[in-house]
């Protein structure tokens, strides 16, 4: 899909994203960021902080999202909707790729496809999607869903993906025709229904947006979905360097593998054309002293263990092994 | 509007349906009508022109004929909250309205993406509340065709309730502004639960509400079920009742309606739908609406209406011909050209034959008839000063524009109020109290007793909670060629793209320096379900 999917060497040029969501990792940071808690939810903070990843030559920024409001502490945090908020920095910014985090189980998936896809036209092809995929109790409950097992999890995400890429190739490059002579405005043959069948949910198609500038958008998926075949982009955490190391290889080599899998088997092609790429989600404190001892949690908060806030990876339970970055 | 207002306010809205026979694209010069720029120019035109609101229709399936994409009208629009969210970024006034289903939405996820937008625009946005009962819709969503066709408006009330419940659980911040980061924080009031076996959920407000407290909902449904939720939930009705008898007796029923819900007759605004087409001369605007009718109603789309009732292909019939002499088919009307007015939904064979009389009687075409019965009339028609002052001819009936004292809206409503007051900027208003006149000369808040002169490009125009029922929408499917917009504004140059037409959209975001690189445009993937 990107040129570096045909190189041989690994692209050579650092890719900076920024978790642009709220006021920072941690549960205390919009305390500390000196303005007023109406702030955390005011368009201007977005528009600032937006504005700043892209002069600070940031790639890409995402917003971390979750149906209910991130808690900081005993205390509830404001946040808006991670599409609306992509959507309006994307006329407020020129370079810089803008990638709000989409659940994939508490939306319906066309309207999930087609807000990106808008988001892509918006932008003029700046969109991404991280896709979230939550299984929390109380999420599921704001669209009246009962508990999802893992494995049906996992399986609604890939599916979801799928129906998703499918609709963004729904309408092809040159189905706009405005043919005056014969009255049509588009080449019918050029649109196409796609007929998606999984065992949560069907989507007959087409979008009802047109093709997306950029064709497929950029879609970055946490590595405990396991759908690295089906993303551009993996997230991957860890505490430390070699932990990152050893789960970037590992995604690597399972991605190659599926590949080999599927051309064996005579397969047909997988939604994207090579391995994907790996980000490392880091926090990163920029302070003269080190220790978080700098930054007390407030009073009555969970212990805080880092990680993108409001993220609740599929693993996320009390018999999972802990994510670096979960806080349940 | 009333004896005892003598500075009535007209409040003007536009609504772009995005898709559908009124846009006409066969003209070179229409500018694309889902490129971006196209939306901002029309925005900030409107914005200028002081229109109070920029509404945006939705649809959720991509319109066919007979099974196949229906290829004779624009089609393909972008999502209207994502649309609007955007332009909140580049408008500072004009409220901005998303057409957004309730059979296909989750009340929890709905209402906050509706609250995000409310407090990215600042206490600009709008909802227009829409229900879909066809099964064919429901193809593109989890639960499919579910809602039965009578059970569509109860489902839309307890949606819209559990919306309400939502935004009114987490009072406006604004009051907090000042405070300093570290004193408590607001939030929710608790969890909203429904289990009712039309709506479920359990879900708790992300957002404090904006400036206006809440999105003002709009509605436009005409059936009675539309009508008893606007009379229990709306804030304004977007009426398609044109002609000014059937205007009246509307408004007359809503009214009766809002009484019997404990609501004021001045509760609910009522916006009829009107389109507009504007030349410099009358004569210019008589042929600019023929011209424009005519785009409407091209032979390929005559017949193309006319299949819809036969429900078979007629494409060998001649469009300037007579009607086709075959006997329509007698299933019901298919849904999947979009909207199918209440009245035509039943009794398609009735029609018809009403139709092969009149067409008889007065010896016209397929196109002729079409041109007849198919919807989208011009309610005005003329010069910019002949309509405002109230001049014009309309087939729609003794309507007038004007700003004068002489009624626009059928039955007007006995207060007078209209745009917001400036110190009730921070305040939840989300009710008729605290709004001034807003004239040429000064205003007076009846609730804070100040007054002043107007800032008419100052940040006092959005709420369309104030909008006396006197207000016209002009659609803008007239093309743009003939928009109300450029001249409402002043501008006389057409709405123009800026996007690049026919340049190869590869290069877009992987061409600037540092810019986040996706790569070129993936080829057209195979088909989903064929085999690769």
């Amino acid at each position: 899909m990107t040129d570096h999917r045909t190189r041989t060497t690994p692209p050579s040029r650092l890719r900076l994203a920024l978790e642009a969501d709220g006021a920072g990792a941690h549960p205390a940071a919009w305390r500390r960021s000196g303005r007023p808690p109406a702030a955390l939810t005011a368009p201007g903070t977005l528009r600032e902080v937006v504005a700043a990843a892209q002069d600070a030559g940031f790639d890409l920024v995402t917003l971390a999202d979750a149906p209910r409001p991130p808690a900081s502490g005993p205390e509830t945090v404001g946040r808006l909707e991670a599409g609306t908020r992509a959507a309006y920095v994307s006329r407020l910014t020129d370079r810089i790729g803008l990638a709000p985090t989409l659940q994939v189980t508490t939306t319906e998936p066309f309207h999930l496809a087609t807000q990106l896809a808008s988001l892509d036209h918006a932008s003029h092809g700046r969109a991404g999607w991280v896709v979230g995929a939550t299984a929390d109790e109380g999420d599921l409950a704001t669209v009246g869903r009962n508990p999802l097992p893992s494995p049906a999890l996992l399986r609604e995400a890939a599916d979801v993906i799928d129906a998703a890429r499918a609709l963004w190739d729904t309408w092809e490059d040159d189905a706009v025709i405005r043919d005056a002579a014969t009255g049509r405005f588009l080449d019918r043959r050029k649109v196409h229904h796609i007929d998606f069948e999984g065992p949560s949910f069907t989507v007959k198609g087409p979008l009802i947006t047109p093709r997306p500038p950029q064709g497929q958008l950029v879609v970055l998926a946490p590595q405990e979905l396991d759908v690295a075949a089906r993303a551009d982009v993996v997230l991957v955490g860890g505490h430390d360097v070699d932990a990152v190391a050893a789960r970037a290889g590992a995604v690597r080599a399972a991605a190659v593998e599926a590949a080999a899998t599927a051309a064996a088997s005579g397969g047909g092609s997988s939604p994207t054309d090579g391995p994907p790429l790996v980000f490392a989600e880091l926090e990163v404190v920029l302070d003269a002293e080190a220790g978080a001892s700098r930054f007390p949690l407030p009073p009555g908060s969970p212990s805080w263990t880092g990680g993108p806030p409001g993220r609740t990876p599929a693993g996320c339970g009390t018999s999972a092994p802990r994510a670096p970055w979960c806080r349940c | 509007m009333t004896a005892h207002d003598p500075r009535p306010q007209l409040h003007l809205g536009l609504f772009f349906a995005g898709v559908g026979q009124q846009l006409i694209w066969s003209d070179p010069d229409a500018p694309s009508h889902t490129a971006i720029e196209t939306f901002v120019e029309i925005a900030q035109v409107l914005e200028r022109g002081l229109f109070d609101a920029f509404f945006l229709g939705e649809g959720l399936r991509v319109r066919e004929n007979r099974g196949q994409v229906f290829d004779l009208d624009v089609a393909g629009r972008p999502d209207a909250i994502t649309q609007l969210s955007a332009l909140a970024a580049v408008t500072g006034r004009i409220g901005l309205v998303a057409t957004q289903n309730t059979t296909y939405n989750y009340p929890a996820d709905l209402a906050r993406r509706l609250a995000s937008l409310d407090l990215l625009s600042e206490g600009r946005a709008g909802w227009n509340i829409v229900t879909t009962d066809n099964a064919w819709t429901g193809a593109n969503f989890r639960h499919g065709g579910w809602l039965a066709h009578e059970r569509r408006y109860e489902r839309a009330g307890q949606f819209v309730e559990a919306a309400k419940e939502l935004w009114a659980s987490w009072p406006p911040d604004g009051a907090r502004q000042g405070s300093d980061a570290a004193g408590p924080l607001s939030g929710p009031a608790g969890a909203v639960e429904r289990d009712t076996g039309l709506v479920r959920l359990r879900a708790t407000a992300t957002v404090p509400g904006s400036r206006q407290g809440r999105p003002v909902l709009f509605q436009a449904g005409d059936s009675d079920g539309g009508r008893e939720l606007a009379a229990r939930h709306a804030d304004v009705v977007f009426s398609a009742n044109t002609e000014y008898a059937k205007a009246v007796a509307y408004a007359a029923d809503l009214r009766d309606r809002l009484a019997r819900h404990g609501r004021s007759p001045d509760s609910l605004r009522i916006l009829p739908g009107a389109e507009v087409v504007l030349a410099d001369t009358a004569a210019e605007a008589e042929e600019k609406a023929r011209w424009v009718r005519g785009e409407q109603v091209n032979g390929p789309r005559a017949i193309a209406f006319l299949e819809q009732y036969w429900g078979t292909d007629l494409s060998a019939y001649d469009p300037d011909g007579p009607l086709p002499d075959i006997d329509p088919g007698e299933e019901e009307l298919d849904p999947s050209r979009g909207t199918i007015p209440v009245e035509r939904r039943s009794g398609k064979l009735a029609l018809i034959r009403k139709w092969r009389d009149q067409a008889a009687e007065r010896g016209w075409s397929v196109r002729d008839l079409v041109l007849e019965v198919a919807p989208g009339h011009p309610s005005f028609v003329g010069t910019p000063g002949a309509i405002a002052d109230g001049r014009t001819t309309s087939a729609a009936g003794p309507w007038t524009a004007s700003t004068s004292s002489r009624t626009c809206c059928p039955a007007p409503s006995r207060t007078s109020s209209t745009s917001w007051c400036p110190n009730s900027r921070s305040g939840a208003s989300t009710g008729p109290s605290t709004r001034a006149p807003r004239s040429a000369s000064t205003w007076t808040c009846r609730r804070c007793r100040t007054s002043g002169k107007p800032d008419l490009a100052g940040p006092t125009v959005p709420g369309l909670h104030a909008a006396p029922g006197t207000v016209g929408l002009p659609r803008a499917s007239l093309s743009f060629r003939t928009s109300p917009v450029e001249r409402v504004s002043g501008a006389r140059r057409p709405l123009r793209s800026d996007a690049p037409r026919g340049s190869p959209r590869a290069a877009r975001g992987c061409t600037r320096g540092g810019a986040w690189r996706t790569g070129p445009r993936a080829a057209p993937s195979p088909r989903p379900g064929r085999p690769a």
